[in-house]
């Protein structure tokens, strides 16, 4: 599986909806590194990302037939992977025998080796979820304002109320300060 | 300004320094490398998942193509059937009981059909109704003008 096919989303799924199989393939090659990303951020670790990743498509392909894709698919794939990343992570605490069970997803963790990006993944994981995560879908996986909305179900406005929180935050912090002078 | 309170959605979106949106976009950076073993399994999955869809629609399509060609068969054998004239309920032959589905379309209808009119004399009456009941019992075939 290493073509890229020109069809679009909605053209894709409606030949899935038809049964074809290589659409369907097209669609998890298209998003797949998305997925594994996002899982990633919200589980901490990547067995657990890898896990989610797989129950996320199984997910998908369940819908099938009749499928209607109303909004783009990352937008509908978000809460998915949400979802099952937090129920992962809860079966995780309570295989540990925790008994507060969080949903806070986990802090994304800093890619590079610098600093600053450590500084700020310190700080995000601090942030309220709902901020951190309008945060990251608009600046780090760079969907629209509108798409962030429908994704975490919530209003443009909303969206743009806690990015400028999440901002404000950054502003505030010591560490962060500086991107800001 | 409270966490989730609603701005104005014409409200212009929040400036983000050029550094902070790079540092962001690293923070979410590379996915991790997804194993061909992943691929395969959702590959499979979708095979065997979509492989019954496809069965179903082809099967829905050959019994819609079959109803199709059922229906085109009865319709053209009810075509090609020759009208025989006072066979009112359309069976194909002419016999008593046309005699009373006529006799009944009559009480029933103001307006009977004019094909009704089997002895052509202008109307449609107890006189149809009768030279039907004779041609059903024999007494005067092909009495119909």
């Amino acid at each position: 599986m290493t073509y890229a096919d020109p069809r679009s989303d909605e053209a894709l799924i409606q030949a899935v909806n038809a049964g074809d199989a290589s659409a369907f393939d097209a669609l998890y090659l298209r998003h797949r590194d998305w997925v594994a990303r996002l899982a990633l951020r919200f589980t901490g670790n990547r067995e657990d990302a890898l896990d989610v990743l797989q129950e996320t498509f199984l997910y998908l392909l369940r819908k099938f037939p009749g499928f209607k894709l109303t909004a783009r698919l990352t937008t509908f794939l978000y809460p998915v992977v949400r979802h099952i990343a937090i129920d992962r992570r809860r079966a995780a605490r309570r295989t540990a025998g925790e008994d507060a069970i969080a949903a806070e997803p986990a802090a994304p963790a800093p890619a590079g080796t610098g600093t600053s990006t450590e500084d700020l993944a310190a700080i995000l994981s601090r942030l309220p979820e709902g901020q951190r995560e309008a945060l990251l879908l608009r600046y780090g996986d760079g969907l629209s304002l509108a798409e962030v909305a429908a994704a975490l179900d919530i209003p443009v406005g909303t969206v743009k109320s806690r990015i400028h929180s999440a901002l404000d935050a950054l502003r505030r912090d010591g560490r962060t300060r500086r991107y800001f002078e | 300004m409270r966490n989730d309170e609603p701005i104005e959605e014409s409200a212009p979106e929040p400036e983000l320094p050029e550094s902070l949106a790079r540092d962001l976009a690293r923070l979410c950076g590379e996915a991790p490398p997804v194993p061909p073993s992943v691929d395969a399994a959702i590959a499979l999955a979708a095979r065997r998942r979509l492989a019954g869809i496809r069965v179903r629609r082809r099967a829905l399509r050959w019994a819609g193509a079959a109803a199709a060609a059922a229906a085109a068969l009865v319709f053209a054998v009810v075509l090609s059937r020759p009208r025989v004239q006072g066979d009112i309920d359309g069976n194909g032959r002419v016999d008593i009981l046309d005699a009373f589905a006529l006799a009944r379309e009559i009480e029933a209808r103001s307006d009977p059909r004019r094909d009704r009119d089997l002895n052509g004399d202008g109307a449609v009456d107890r006189a149809d109704v009768d030279l039907i009941a004779m041609t059903a019992v024999n007494l005067d075939r092909g009495a119909f003008r």
